[in-house]
């Protein structure tokens, strides 16, 4: 079986996963209620998109 | 490459795919009419909710379906007037029937038949393609296409996270368009109405003593007027920011 030969470093890995960052995914605020949100979605609290109610929320 | 290569391949073989979307059509034209006593009808009419490349794969096949079914419209009202209101197997359906009206009757009707054939090879329902024809091709006769819209829905869905949207057809919650001109200046809060009074008095002074010098009299009012105007636009942009 395959096997590495040496021991990868703190520096190599930690070099290698400096490309692995993730970002934060910006998000929107609801005109409507101030729920923040991704963008073009609808809004998941009050159901309001683009000026006007798409999916009527019980309460 | 992937030059030219259109549509999404969703995971499934052609057959396995075909008949996924066949049933997402027919799925979403049944729910135009609710069943109000059935326990299990869907929330909202004309809509469902799934992924949203799925949607955007079932998109063109429900629009060209509704195209399909405008397309019969004509030829049922040509037929219309070959037509008889007589009960079926009466007397004088009988006659109607064995005349020469039936024959153009069912000639002026072919077209249309054979169209609710092709949409029925297609969604395999009988009530759907009945909403299809009966329903939706009077409600989008005078849409030139773009019957369907899809929304992002913020759930992810539970399992794989894929991104939600619904798909549903437009005429009902449709966007209200706002007038763009008029309320760009209206946000005038509190604190800008005190500054921008004095604001326009300089400028307006400013052109007054320019127009004088000019010796312009008939414009200089005109020309204030503007003045104060683009002042009170370059207030609004500002606040904007
Ligand atoms: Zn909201």
């Amino acid at each position: 079986m395959a096997v590495p030969k040496r021991k990868i470093s703190r520096t190599r890995g930690r070099k290698r996963r400096s490309h692995n960052a993730v970002t934060p995914i910006k998000l929107q605020f609801c005109p409507q209620c101030g729920t923040a949100k991704p963008s073009h979605v609808i809004c998941p609290n009050c159901g309001h998109y683009q000026g006007r109610t798409l999916v009527e929320t019980e309460d | 490459m992937r030059h030219r290569l259109r549509g999404r391949k969703l995971g499934r073989s052609h057959s396995h795919r075909k008949a996924m979307l066949n049933n997402m059509a027919a799925s979403l034209i049944r729910t135009v009419r609710i069943d109000e006593d059935d326990p299990g009808r869907p929330r909202t009419p004309g809509r469902i909710v799934t992924t949203v490349p799925k949607a955007k794969e079932l998109r063109p096949m429900v629009e060209k379906l509704i195209t399909l079914a405008k397309k019969a419209r004509p030829h049922e009202e040509r037929a219309e007037e070959f037509a008889t209101t007589a009960e079926r197997n009466t007397s004088e359906w009988k006659s109607w029937r064995e005349s020469d009206q039936w024959q153009q009757w069912a000639a002026a009707r072919a077209p249309a038949v054979a169209a609710r054939r092709r949409a029925f090879s297609i969604l395999r329902d009988d009530e759907a393609v009945d909403i299809l024809f009966d329903e939706l091709a009077d409600r989008f006769i005078d849409r030139p296409g773009g019957y369907t819209r899809i929304v992002r829905i913020a759930a992810r869905r539970l399992g794989d996270a894929g991104e939600q949207a619904l798909i549903e057809f437009v005429g009902e919650r449709d966007r209200v368009r706002r007038q763009s001109a008029a309320p760009a200046v209206v946000p005038t809060s509190a604190d800008e109405s005190e500054e921008e009074p004095a604001a326009e008095d300089q400028a307006a002074a400013d052109d007054n003593e320019e127009m004088s010098r000019d010796e312009t009299a008939p414009e200089a009012e005109s020309a204030e007027e503007g003045a104060v105007a683009e002042s009170a636009d370059e207030e609004t942009e500002e606040t904007k920011d």
